[in-house]
C-alpha cells in the first residue's frame, strides 16, 4: 500500500466522518431545520431551535468525534505496541481506572459539590491506575507481563466499583453510578466537552511520531531494538498517552466498549496490516463508529433511552467474534 | 568498521553466561561463532546488537565506545537477524524488508529515492523481486528467512549480526543464505554468524571463533579451530576414524546446482 492510497483512504474516511457530523446535527427526537439553527445562533437571537443545535447537538456530536477519536487511536496503539489484535485501550487500566475514579466522587457526593471532580477523579483515576501497571510490570518487561497485570489492576478496579456498590447509601445513588458506567454521550454539554479536549489532545500528541516505532516492533522488540527503537520510552509515551485521553475522554462519557478494540481490527487490512498507518486510521474510524452509534440511539421510540455504552458493547461483540474467524486465516 | 570487545561478562537469571570473552571483527570478514548449545553465542551477539547493554568502556567500534553512538546511529551501523525471527502481522514483502531503512529515516521523514533504490537493490539480489506483494505468513520457511535477512541487508549496515540463519533451512536455502551473507562481506561489510553446521562454517568463514561455557576456548582460521581435540572438548564429538583429517571431515561435498542461485 503506497502513500498515495493511504491518502485516498484517510480522505475516504474523513469525508464519511463529516457526514456523519453533519446528520448527527439533524438527527433527534425534535426535528430542528438546522440553517435556521445556525442562522439563529449567528445572530445570537436564542431561539429554542438555536439552543437545541448549540446547547444539545453539537456538544453531543463533538464529544462523540473526540471520544470516538481516542479509542480508536489508542486501541491502535495498543495493538501495535503489544502486537497483538485482542489487545484493548482499556487492558492497561485507564478505562476501569477512571470508571473507579469517578464511582468514587459520585460515592462521596462530591460532584455535587463540584462539578470538576467527577471528570478530575475520573483523570486522576486512570493515571493512577495505568501508573500501577506500569510500575508492576517494570519498565523492560515484555508484552504477557503487561497484560497480566492490566487484568490484575483491571480486576481490583472492577470490584472496588462493586464494594462502593454494594456500600452504596442509596438507591438513588446506586443507578447514578451504574448509569454513569453504561456509557453515555446524551447529556454531554459544551462544558465537558471543554473539560476533556486538552487531554484528549495531549494525548493524540504523545501518539504522534510512535508510528514507526510500532512498524518496527512488527519485526519482535529484539529486532526493533537494534532498529534505533527505545522501547521503555514508547511504553512510557504510549501508557501516559492513553492514561491521559482516554482518562479525559471516559471521565466525560463514561465507559464506552468495542470501539478501541473493534476499529483497529476493521481497518487492518485496509492499511496493509501496518501499524503504524494505522493510528490516523482508526481515529478517523473510531469516531465515525461513535457518531453512528450515538446517532442510532436516537433512532429509538423515545423513552426507551439506550446508553451507546450498551449499544456499542451489543453490536461490537458479536461482530468482534465474527472479524476473529474471518481474519483466522492471517493470524500468525 | 572493526569492532572489539575485550573481557564481557553477562549475566542472566544470576546465572553467568559470558565469563570474559573477548571477540574482534575485522572490515570486510566473516567470523563465525561456534559452540555447544548454552555456551554463550547468542548472549554475545545480543551484547554486541545493543540489546543487552555492557559497561560502556567494553565495546569499541573503531577504537571509539560504541556507547557513544545514539540508539539509531547504532541501528545504522549494526544490524541484527534473530533466531526464529517474524513478523507479527502479515505485512507484505516488500513493506517487511523497507522497514531496513528506519534507521535512516527521522521521525517525519519520508523514504526518499536512495531507500527505494536500496530496497529494490536487495529485492533483487535476494530474489524477492517476484514476492513483493506476497504477505509474509504465507510464504515458505526459506523465503520467510530471506525476507528477514533482505531485511537486515537493506540496512547497509557495517556489521551484521545473524544468529543460527540457516538453523531450520533446508540444504539447498542453506547454501543460498550463506551465499547472501559472504555477498554482504563481499561488499565490504562484515558479517558475524552463529552457525550449528560446522561445514559450513569451515566452508564460508573466514574466521571462527569456538565458544564453550561462557569462554572462548579456540579463535583463529577454521583450520586451526576445528581440531579433533577442540572438537572432543567443545562438543564431546570425535572425528571418525576413516576420515584421514578433520579438515577433509569438514569439507563441503554439495554446492547449489545452476537453477538454484539466487541471483538468476
Amino acid at each position: 500500500m503506497d502513500t498515495r492510497g493511504q491518502l485516498r483512504l484517510n480522505l475516504i474516511l474523513g469525508c464519511v466522518l463529516a457526514g456523519l457530523f453533519l446528520l448527527s446535527l439533524f438527527v433527534g427526537s425534535n426535528p430542528v431545520p438546522v440553517m435556521q439553527a445556525v442562522v439563529d445562533s449567528i445572530n445570537r437571537d436564542p431561539s429554542i431551535i438555536s439552543l437545541i443545535l448549540t446547547e444539545v447537538r453539537l456538544p453531543r456530536a463533538l464529544i462523540a468525534l473526540i471520544t470516538g477519536a481516542t479509542l480508536g487511536v489508542c486501541g491502535a496503539a495498543m495493538q501495535g505496541l503489544l502486537r497483538n489484535p485482542l489487545a484493548s485501550p482499556g487492558l492497561i487500566g485507564s478505562a476501569s481506572g477512571a470508571a473507579l475514579g469517578t464511582v468514587i466522587v459520585l460515592y462521596s457526593g462530591w460532584s455535587a459539590v463540584f462539578w470538576l471532580a467527577l471528570p478530575f477523579g475520573g483523570m486522576l483515576g486512570s493515571l493512577l491506575a495505568t501508573l500501577m501497571v506500569y510500575l508492576l510490570a517494570g519498565r523492560d518487561s515484555g508484552s504477557t507481563t503487561l497484560i497480566l497485570a492490566g487484568v490484575a489492576i483491571n480486576t481490583l478496579s472492577l470490584s472496588l466499583i462493586s464494594l462502593l456498590l454494594n456500600l452504596a447509601p442509596s438507591p438513588y445513588a446506586v443507578k447514578e453510578m451504574v448509569l454513569w458506567m453504561l456509557g453515555s454521550i446524551a447529556h454531554g454539554s459544551m462544558n465537558d466537552f471543554w473539560v476533556m479536549l486538552p487531554g484528549t489532545l495531549l494525548g493524540w500528541f504523545l501518539l504522534t511520531g510512535t508510528g514507526r516505532a510500532l512498524d518496527a516492533l512488527t519485526l519482535g522488540e529484539d529486532t526493533a531494538t537494534t532498529m534505533g527503537i527505545h522501547l521503555p520510552r514508547l511504553r512510557w509515551r504510549i501508557f501516559l498517552a492513553t492514561a491521559i485521553a482516554l482518562g479525559s475522554a471516559v471521565s466525560v462519557t463514561g465507559a464506552i466498549g468495542f470501539v478501541g478494540l473493534v476499529v483497529p481490527h476493521l481497518l487492518r487490512p485496509l492499511v496493509g496490516f501496518q501499524p503504524g498507518r494505522l493510528l490516523t486510521a482508526s481515529a478517523i474510524g473510531g469516531a465515525i463508529l461513535l457518531l453512528a452509534a450515538d446517532i442510532a440511539v436516537r433512532l429509538f421510540p423515545a423513552g426507551t433511552e439506550i446508553k451507546v455504552g450498551v449499544l456499542t458493547s451489543l453490536v461490537g461483540a458479536p461482530f468482534f467474534l465474527h472479524l476473529i474467524l474471518k481474519s483466522r486465516r492471517w493470524q500468525p | 568498521m572493526r569492532l572489539e570487545a575485550k573481557d564481557l561478562h553477562q549475566q542472566l537469571g544470576g546465572q553467568a553466561i559470558l565469563k570474559g570473552v573477548s571477540i574482534e571483527v575485522r572490515e570486510g570478514e566473516m567470523l563465525g561463532l561456534i559452540g555447544p548449545n548454552g555456551a554463550g553465542k547468542t548472549t554475545l551477539l545480543r551484547l554486541i546488537a545493543g540489546i543487552l547493554t555492557p559497561p560502556r568502556e567494553k565495546l569499541l567500534a573503531d577504537g571509539q565506545p560504541l556507547a557513544n553512538l545514539s540508539q539509531s546511529e547504532r541501528g545504522r551501523k549494526i544490524a541484527y537477524l534473530t533466531q526464529e525471527g517474524t513478523a507479527h502481522w502479515p505485512v507484505s514483502v516488500e513493506r517487511i524488508v523497507a522497514l531496513g531503512r528506519l534507521p535512516h529515516l527521522g521521525t517525519w521523514q519520508k523514504p526518499g529515492e536512495e531507500d527505494d533504490r536500496v530496497i529494490q537493490r536487495v529485492l533483487d539480489q535476494t530474489g524477492l523481486s517476484g514476492l513483493t506483494d506476497r504477505s509474509f505468513p504465507t510464504l515458505s520457511g526459506g523465503e520467510k528467512a530471506r525476507v528477514l535477512l533482505a531485511r537486515a541487508l537493506t540496512v547497509e549496515p557495517e556489521v551484521l549480526l545473524a544468529d543460527e540463519p540457516v538453523a531450520a533451512l533446508d540444504p539447498s536455502h542453506q547454501l543460498e543464505m550463506m551465499d547472501l551473507l559472504k555477498m554482504h562481506c563481499g561488499q565490504g561489510g562484515s558479517v558475524v554468524v552463529v552457525l550449528h553446521d560446522l561445514r559450513l562454517a569451515a566452508h564460508y568463514c573466514d574466521r571462527l571463533q569456538l565458544l564453550l561455557d561462557g569462554k572462548t576456548l579456540a579463535t583463529g582460521d577454521p583450520k586451526s579451530v576445528l581440531t579433533p581435540d577442540n572438537l572432543e572438548k567443545a562438543y564431546g564429538i570425535r572425528i571418525r576414524e576413516d576420515k584421514t583429517s578433520a579438515v577433509e571431515a569438514f569439507e563441503m561435498t554439495w554446492e547449489l546446482g545452476g537453477s538454484q542461485r539466487p541471483d538468476q
